[in-house]
């Protein structure tokens, strides 16, 4: 355990020294949330319900959402490709370390450190901006925000793993992963909250398993679902993980029979 | 000047070269180049669904903002981004050096080394998609030229700040993703300035140059343009050339060289 604990602080540490490069990337995010920000003060001014929503939860559901990104998908995992076609991932399989922990460990530190910015940027946009925002006091709905969120993680985890794995089979890793960052964008429910979408595309895309990255537990934070809808997720999303957890194992396991460790 | 449109027409030969050599990115630049479009279209017509109008802008208006977003960016990306995406590594890797001995001009040639072709199919859906929506309509010849002159004046707009914005590479050359933040920041122009003036004047001055690139030829189409709409892009885009011609040269000067 102390060895991952070790493994997530140098990667905050590598963050903290690169730290203009990590500012900007996330200068780069606050841009995005206040640009969607705007858009929906305008597009829902107070009073006004729109889609099911007033102002406050919709603010509610773009900053918490901005801040709950930061969580599920901060990932270094995009460097997995890279590794691999560098034939530098040999230096990772002749070490006692398993490779998901390994890389699990690294998003932690990454997490970490993007979370501590998050609050700072969402603390500052706040005291400036004095949004009208919607507080949950419900604890177990909390609790259940908290579960999902965690469960979002760990999807998260296996989609950006997998998406490295294509580094076994090809040099081009890059396009795959923007189509993935585009998709996810508008199935997560990055841009705007899914149920605005027409009713029979929600129910197909209710299956699928990104509204339970970020759309499924911002809605729960909003206690905007009722108890069948929060079992279905739930349901919904710990099949969706297991299915990605058999998956990936068994890519990594078909992917080192064809690594050559090119470049070494 | 004639051996600048030789060099750059020789350019356009070699990068079609090797996108016949590296067919399977090409392939992966259309893909994402075309879900990027399809998306950017459809998260602005659900936002729409249940709004007649929106920043003083009808819906039908916000709807072509976004496809003309697609052309002009398109073409940016086509000629520009992929120049500002090497930029950091030439200048960290010392790279520069070898550029700079060469007998042509450095801004030219760092600007316009790359040509992303995979790029035109943005370029080829906004322009289908702004057909769309204009059909049944008739333009005059002067909406037309003012259309494709605005853009070009965009165009310039976008290409001066972006490399200015690099530029600091110089004094900064680990600032790799500087480009990324370009690529957000430049998503500011996909909205009508009105969104930004409304909530905070320190965000409109800052946005000011971008928010008027894409609304601009877009006025001048929907023939709803005056004199004090198409002045500011105008002056904009040649201050901002100027300005980046000036700023190139005097990073210049602190360019000390690297790895060669």
């Amino acid at each position: 355990m102390r060895l991952y604990w070790q493994i997530a602080k140098n990667m905050w540490d590598q963050a903290v020294a690169y730290r203009l490069s990590f500012a900007i990337f996330r200068l780069r995010n606050l841009f995005w949330i206040l640009t969607m920000y705007f858009l929906w003060l305008y597009v829902l001014p107070q009073g006004k319900v729109l889609f099911g929503y007033d102002q406050s939860q919709i603010l509610t559901y773009i900053l918490g959402g901005a801040f709950l990104s930061s969580l599920i998908m901060a990932t270094r995992s995009q460097d997995i490709a890279t590794e691999i076609n560098d034939g530098n991932l040999s230096n990772l399989l002749l070490r006692p370390i398993g490779f998901l922990r390994y890389y699990f460990a690294r998003d932690l530190g990454d997490k970490a450190m993007n979370i501590f910015f998050s609050i700072f940027e969402l603390t500052i946009v706040f005291l400036i901006l004095r949004p009208n925002l919607f507080l949950q006091t419900n604890p177990l709905l909390l609790l259940l925000t908290l579960i999902f969120s965690l469960s979002g993680t760990v999807l998260f985890f296996y989609f950006s793993v997998l998406l490295g794995f294509i580094g076994f089979w090809s040099t081009e890793t890059w396009g795959p992963r923007f189509i993935f960052y585009q998709l996810l964008n508008f199935l997560a429910g990055t841009l705007f909250p899914l149920d605005i979408v027409p009713k029979p595309l929600y129910t197909v895309i209710s299956y699928l398993p990104f509204p339970y990255l970020l759309y499924f537990p911002m809605k729960v934070y909003l206690g905007q679902l009722s108890t069948p809808e929060i079992i279905k997720g739930m349901t919904v999303s710990f099949a969706w993980t297991i299915i990605l957890y058999v998956i990936t194992r068994e890519v990594w396991k078909r992917g080192l029979r064809v690594y050559t460790a090119q470049g070494r | 000047m004639k051996r600048y449109v030789r060099i750059y027409i020789r350019l356009l030969h070699l990068n079609f070269s090797s996108l016949l050599a590296y067919r399977a990115n090409f392939v992966n630049s259309v893909i994402s180049s075309s879900v990027w479009g399809a998306f950017s279209i459809i998260s602005i017509l659900l936002l729409t669904s249940r709004t007649s109008s929106l920043f003083g802008w009808s819906r039908h208006d916000i709807i072509f903002l976004t496809c003309s977003y697609s052309i002009l960016i398109g073409i940016f990306h086509t000629f520009f981004s992929r120049n500002f995406e090497h930029f950091s590594r030439i200048v960290d890797l010392g790279e520069l050096d070898t550029l700079l001995i060469k007998p042509i001009d450095s801004q030219f040639f760092i600007s316009l080394r790359y040509v992303n072709y995979a790029s035109t199919i943005r370029i080829v859906v906004g322009i289908i998609l702004v057909s769309y929506l204009l059909r049944g309509e008739t333009l005059s010849i002067i909406q037309l030229l003012g259309y494709g002159g605005m853009m070009l004046f965009g165009l310039l707009t976008l290409y001066a700040l972006w490399y200015i914005i690099t530029s600091f590479t110089i004094w900064l050359s680990r600032l790799s993703n500087i480009v990324e933040f370009l690529f957000t920041i430049t998503n500011v122009s996909r909205f009508p300035p009105q969104m930004y003036r409304e909530f905070s004047w320190y965000l409109f001055l800052f946005f000011f140059p971008l928010t008027l690139i894409i609304t601009t030829p877009t006025k001048f189409l929907l023939n709803k343009v005056d004199m004090y709409s198409v002045a500011p892009l105008m002056v904009t885009a040649v201050l901002l050339f100027i300005f980046s011609r000036f700023f190139w040269k005097f990073a210049l000067r602190f360019y000390t060289s690297a790895s060669s």
